[in-house]
């Protein structure tokens, strides 16, 4: 190796960035769960058609004979779960998430070392 | 080996902040210390690269030593997860990064302290941060630094498809520091990103999926975030059902185990680069003892001369080794030790931190380097 190849390999030759400096820190969201629905239209019923996604074909959601599809995102407040569905819903099934299982290992110590 | 007092820049502060350190102060003790530096030669980084090369090797042979011989209930490995270390190893999941920490004074061999196989931090002021100190100060000097070329080679080389998560603790300003500027490099090697906090990751049991506050799958996540601490937590079980991509892989909680080092010593005897290290004591004197599972220098004790210096700390409960102790290097009072990075399997530069004590900790600071053509 050439003592030019040997002092590229040592130092980066330029270094640019572009999520840092510009984009303050920020968390990204809030807890929530979601609706799903039999079919794309009973999802446009109760959802704008942004909120109405697909569940993918490796969900437990997704089933091979017709596609499903989950509704608008909806925030929990206060700690615990709010109903959304309305007298009449057709949605299906909520999907659930449980939170807060990682995390409590680390007493409080930093992650890194 | 030198270390040079000098002015810092009279605008250090912004300049620093501008490329992310927001924690160049910790405690209200200065952590970016650039009122000196330290000079290496070009053979003195020889030695180094070679050395972190060379232990890169090793610890891949330990890893199949210890999995072929069945060591890690001696790791204090919890039995129910070997089935996931086996299989990252089988499936040769990726390995990104590592830092060793050498005692090292620019004379003889340097002497591997710990390897931080698995969350090792200090990575944008190693990478950005002294690297802009050097173009402002110095443009005409060298730095033995391209971790962060080394990073966009990785992330661009392993182009994973779909969204590539990154998790830290919330309120550890240092981790989300490092991991956000993990997510930049990723973000301009053109992968998709979104940062998550670890306590706000969901799981799904009908999917059998962990996901984020959207409830959106998780199938790919770098995690400043360690192994042993995924094992014991209420969400440890489920790591054997989920099936998604773990940045370090879970074969790195073989290496992030400091129990790796008397494996290493028993593999490597008398090797240059090794301290004699055992899992029982059989020192009188001039010996470290360092918990399995420690971070930040907590709960090590170390005597020499038959002086005692003890940091506090929660850990230990699952063991402990006891490493042969080496006389730490003090420039100006100023004890010294250096981690060298490894990205991708290569040697890939160094990040200099000192402490008024033996024992390096988080607020140990950290000097910018350079070195000379000789």
């Amino acid at each position: 190796m050439s003592k030019l190849e040997e002092k590229e390999k040592r130092s980066s030759l330029r270094i640019s960035l572009v999520l840092i400096g510009s984009v303050a820190f920020a968390s990204c969201g809030e807890d929530g769960t979601r609706n799903v629905y039999n079919s794309q239209s009973d999802c446009l019923a109760e959802n704008s058609a942004s909120d109405c996604e697909a569940v993918s074909s490796d969900s437990s959601d997704y089933s091979h004979s017709h596609r499903r599809y989950y509704g608008a995102f909806i925030p929990y407040r206060g700690g615990s779960s709010i109903s959304s569905l309305r007298t009449g819903s057709k949605s299906v099934s909520v999907a659930r998430a449980t939170r807060g299982g990682f995390g409590g290992s680390s007493g409080f110590h930093s992650s890194g070392s | 080996m030198r270390r040079i007092a000098i002015t810092p820049r009279p605008d250090w502060l912004e300049k620093v902040e501008s490329v992310g350190l927001t924690y160049h102060t910790i405690n209200d003790a200065i952590y970016w210390d650039e009122s000196a530096y330290y000079a290496f030669t070009s053979s003195e980084v020889d030695t180094l690269d070679d050395a972190t090369a060379e232990l890169h090797g090793m610890c891949l042979k330990a890893v199949e030593h210890v999995i072929a011989n069945k060591l890690f209930s001696r790791m204090a490995i919890p039995e129910g997860f070997v089935p996931l270390i086996l299989r990252s190893w089988e499936d040769a999941d990726p390995s990104m990064y590592g830092r060793f920490d050498f005692c090292y004074d620019g004379t003889g061999d340097p002497k591997l302290l710990e390897y931080n196989a698995d969350t090792p931090t200090a990575l944008l002021e190693g990478s950005v941060v002294q690297w802009f100190w050097l173009k402002d100060l110095f443009p005409s000097k060298d730095q033995f630094n391209s971790i962060h070329e080394k990073l966009l080679d990785f992330w661009t080389a392993h182009k994973y498809a779909g969204t590539v998560y990154f998790a830290c603790m919330k309120d550890t300003e240092e981790d989300l520091g490092n991991i956000e500027y993990m997510r930049d490099v990723a973000m301009q090697a053109g992968l998709r990103t979104k940062q998550v906090f670890i306590e706000d990751i969901g799981w799904l049991p009908d999917r059998k999926q962990f996901v984020d506050l959207d409830n959106e799958s998780i199938f790919i996540i770098f995690k400043l975030y360690p192994w042993e601490w995924m094992f014991t937590d209420e969400f440890g079980s489920n790591l054997m059902e989920c099936d998604w991509t773990v940045i370090e892989p879970a074969w790195k909680a073989i290496l992030s185990n400091k129990a790796i080092l008397p494996i290493l010593w028993e593999l490597y005897p008398d090797h240059p680069n090794l301290l004699p290290a055992f899992f029982e004591n059989t020192f009188s004197d001039n010996y470290v003892r360092k918990p399995f599972f420690s971070r930040e220098g907590d709960s090590v004790l170390m005597v020499r001369g038959g002086e005692t210096l003890e940091r506090p700390g929660t850990y230990g409960k699952e063991g402990y080794i006891f490493q042969q102790y080496h006389p730490v290097p003090v420039f100006d009072g100023n004890y010294v030790s250096i981690g060298s990075w490894i990205i991708d399997g290569k040697p890939a530069g160094i990040g200099i931190r000192e402490d008024n004590t033996e024992i390096t900790m988080n607020t140990s600071r950290f000097i910018p380097h350079l070195f000379e053509e000789e």
